[in-house]
């Protein structure tokens, strides 16, 4: 079994988790790497993925696993000549069994770039650290308020356009892009953002590159 | 990416559509001497299921002096957005403005689209009538089935390329190039461009112009390595296209005359072709793509090639199971059980041979009985309903079929699952260049009593009754049979706001028959019984299939007389006196294998 760090950036960030499945899957098939495929009437390849990433975020640290007997070297570099703009594998590393993502994933980093120069950064970092967080946010053509707090672990800023944000990830999940959207609107900042993930941690807060490949990739 | 088309991609539903990126798209040439966006009216999902257009867009991709891009109809929540960002609606590939391209293709699949054709240039920012079009404006192409009868768009279209596309696009390339390096207007390329085999140009062309055909498919240019979509495809598949045309000759079925002669690929080429499309896309199934894969006369042969290849990758063969035999049902059962699919298209072997169908009951039966001792559980029938002569005991034919394949699952079946058993019809629409083109579509209200009856008759069998709207149907005979009048009926029904007819949710016939009257034009004269003696309008092309042939089989239908199939004997269909050469290349004995 294979586990492997990829990026998902530029129009990438934009392909649904699904298809991005599919893309990845597709890569592996077209590189004809032995890959082990469940039983049965619909035979599928055996590739794991962690959570979801919102549409529009891109990301440097996303991983799947992949039951393949290949060697993780030559995979990853067969592999990232048959990936659609955006996606790349990183680091490849043997694992014993599936370390299950998805479940691992606690917190992770985002670096916000804002599109323009935005003199009160300090103002959004200020609501970030309040006593409490609440933001209003739609979903599934609802109003949603919530009091996020104890989802953001950290929150700072750069010079005039680079917010870095650490919030929790995976069952407790915050969105980045979802906080900084109702930030900017309260702070009256309209010059729009993007946002990355950089970083994933487990509860233990050790990186889950340390853990998969032994250092950070 | 640039911020301003980030933040569009992020108001709108599913941005995967818009984004580019795809894998396999080849480099886009910045310093390209000509720039082509090929486009397609429907939505990036089920444009991404259409060979035509890879074809070509591969093919010019090819060239060193071109550049080609796609663009597809975006969703109505993205067209908004543009308008309200006054965005021209962008390519794919490098987001270019539609009307920054040199030229501007559409492919015209399904008269349905028409609309969306409109929708596109609008969005795209090109004036919508060629007369409006000045130099420096993309020049408006269109190709693909429908414009075997182009004058319902001779308005807004500068060129309609009729028939097989591989050597007319490298021709119009040419003469597109040449024309732009010496400073030509737009006039003098549209007259150069009217002398290419195929090419109609509104306006300028003279007399009948000719269907481009070419003669062999074995050195034509087949893309084995396709654009994967960002998200999946309608059809998400390998397509490898086994021959074109067909021999059959069903009397209602266009297709089957305007891509006359069968042209079929080989062995040899087929089994390069289908480790090439393993190799460089990924698809987890390949399609035997043809009118009528069954015919391939190397059908066994080709499959014994390919298996292998494809089972040591895990990619399943797909294969159209309408006339399935002993040998073919092994071979499905062995991959995948899926379920078994039969276009009768008509209940009784009276109406089947006005149609010329040749299947027979027994045929059907079968086929299913192999395939229920194989485990299969599920079938899928398909008929039309409102053929020429059709009764209600056509009808009850249906009821008859469905319940002798119910015994027969009962005698043969394996599975212990219960026999899912799926009716669908939809409303013959008398097309163009077909031995029916001149045959009355029944009234929407006899469609409607049609349907009725047909649910009533099988809902005491407990199948399923799938049935197409009528009213689509009615204004797809209308399209397909216009004149030039329908241009003005067109414009005005996109005024009122009519995009995406072929989607249900957005078809709004109340819209269409207000444009029609609008206009002047009675549109029930389109869908009743043409003079078989006064010219039609689309006899303004020339597609190889003689008027004579066509009143002939149109006279046997009426007797019941079938007419053979091509492989069995020439039918003298005309494609001998129109294309002598594509004739003695396909047709003379019929291959063998």
């Amino acid at each position: 079994m294979l586990i492997c760090k990829y990026t998902r950036l530029d129009s990438a960030a934009f392909v649904p988790h699904l298809d991005t499945l599919r893309a990845v899957t597709m890569g592996i098939r077209r590189i004809g790497a032995k890959a082990a495929y469940s039983e049965g009437f619909n035979p599928h390849m055996k590739i794991f993925f962690g959570q979801p990433l919102p549409i529009g975020v891109e990301s440097e640290c996303e991983y799947f696993c992949v039951y393949a007997d290949e060697a993780p070297e030559e995979f990853m570099k067969q592999l990232n000549t048959s990936l659609p703009l955006g996606l790349r594998i990183m680091a490849a590393a043997k694992a014993e069994k599936d370390p299950n993502v998805a479940n691992l994933m606690y917190s992770a980093d985002y670096t916000v770039t804002m599109r323009d120069k935005v003199v009160n950064l300090t103002e959004i970092l200020r609501l970030c650290k309040g006593e409490t967080c609440e933001i209003e946010y739609s979903s599934k053509g609802k109003t949603i308020c919530k009091d996020v707090r104890c989802l953001i672990l950290d929150a700072r800023a750069e010079g005039e356009n680079k917010v870095y944000l650490r919030l929790r990830c995976g069952n407790e999940n915050l969105r980045a892009d979802r906080l900084m959207a109702y930030l900017c609107a309260q702070c009256d900042i309209a010059c729009g953002f993007d946002v990355r993930k950089t970083h994933m941690y487990d509860c233990a807060g050790s990186d889950l590159d340390k853990l998969f490949f032994g250092s950070c990739r | 990416m640039n911020s301003e088309i980030k933040d569009l991609l992020l108001s709108v539903d599913k941005p995967a559509r818009y984004c580019g990126g795809e894998f396999n798209t080849p480099p886009i040439k910045a310093d390209a001497r000509l720039r082509f966006l090929m486009c397609f009216p429907d939505v990036y999902e089920v444009a991404h299921s259409n060979l035509g257009i890879k074809i070509l867009y591969y093919m010019l991709n090819a060239r060193l002096d071109t550049a080609c891009e796609t663009c597809y109809m975006p969703w109505v929540d993205m067209a908004a957005a543009l308008r309200e960002r006054n965005m021209a609606l962008f390519s794919q590939e490098t987001h270019a403005p539609m009307y920054s391209f040199d030229a501007v293709g559409f492919s015209l699949q399904y008269e349905m689209s028409y609309t969306n054709v409109l929708a596109m240039l609008d969005l795209g920012k090109i004036p919508l009538f060629r007369k409006d079009r000045g130099d420096g404006v993309p020049i408006v192409v269109a190709g693909g089935p429908c414009v075997v009868n182009p004058m319902p768009l001779t308005d807004f279209v500068d060129v309609f390329s009729i028939g097989d596309g591989e050597e007319a696009i490298q021709a119009l390339a040419d003469v597109l190039i040449a024309g732009k390096q010496e400073g030509a207007s737009r006039e003098t390329m549209l007259q150069r461009i009217a002398r290419i085999d195929g090419m109609f140009v509104p306006g300028i062309s003279r007399g009948k112009v000719r269907r481009a055909v070419v003669d062999s498919l074995e050195p034509a240019f087949f893309p084995t390595r396709v654009q994967i979509p960002n998200i999946e495809a309608v059809f998400s598949r390998a397509v490898l296209e086994i021959f074109r045309g067909c021999t059959r000759g069903c009397r209602f079925c266009q297709a089957g005359m305007i891509y006359r002669p069968v042209r079929a690929r080989s062995v040899e080429t087929l089994k390069k072709y289908t480790q090439e499309l393993i190799a460089a896309n990924g698809f987890d199934e390949i399609t035997l793509s043809s009118l009528s894969t069954c015919d391939y006369p190397c059908l066994r042969e080709l499959l014994a090639e390919i298996k292998p290849l494809c089972d040591e990758r895990h990619v399943n063969i797909s294969l159209p199971s309408t006339r399935v035999d002993s040998f073919e049902a092994e071979f499905v059962a062995s991959t995948r059980l899926s379920s078994l699919t039969f276009a009768p298209e008509a209940g009784t072997q009276r109406l089947r041979d006005v149609i010329n169908k040749n299947v027979t009951e027994e045929d059907i039966l079968t086929s299913c009985r192999y395939a229920f001792e194989k485990g299969y559980h599920s079938v899928k029938l398909y008929f039309m309903i409102g053929l020429p002569t059709e009764t209600d005991e056509d009808l009850r034919g249906i009821a008859d079929i469905v319940k002798k394949i119910k015994y027969r699952y009962k005698q043969y079946a394996v599975s212990r699952k219960p026999l899912a058993l799926v009716v669908s019809t939809s409303t013959f629409v008398p097309k163009p260049f077909t031995p029916f083109q001149w045959e009355a579509q029944i009234s929407l209200e006899e469609i409607e009593r049609k349907q009725n009856l047909l649910k009533s008759i099988l809902r005491p069998l407990n199948v399923k009754y799938n049935y197409h709207d009528g009213k689509t149907s009615r204004l797809e005979t209308t399209l397909a049979r216009g004149d030039e009048r329908m241009n003005k009926v067109l414009y005005a029904a996109y005024q009122s706001g009519c995009i995406f007819d072929a989607w249900t949710e957005f078809f709004d016939y109340d819209k269409w028959m207000a444009a029609f009257s609008a206009c002047g034009v009675d549109h029930e004269a389109y869908c009743g019984a043409q003079d078989l003696e006064a010219p039609l309008a689309w006899e303004r092309i020339e597609t190889g299939i003689s008027r004579e042939f066509l009143l002939r089989a149109r006279e046997k239908s009426r007797q019941g007389e079938l007419t053979r199939d091509c492989r069995k004997g020439c039918n003298l269909c005309g494609i001998h006196k129109e294309y002598p050469s594509a004739f003695r290349a396909n047709c003379t004995g019929g291959k063998k294998c």
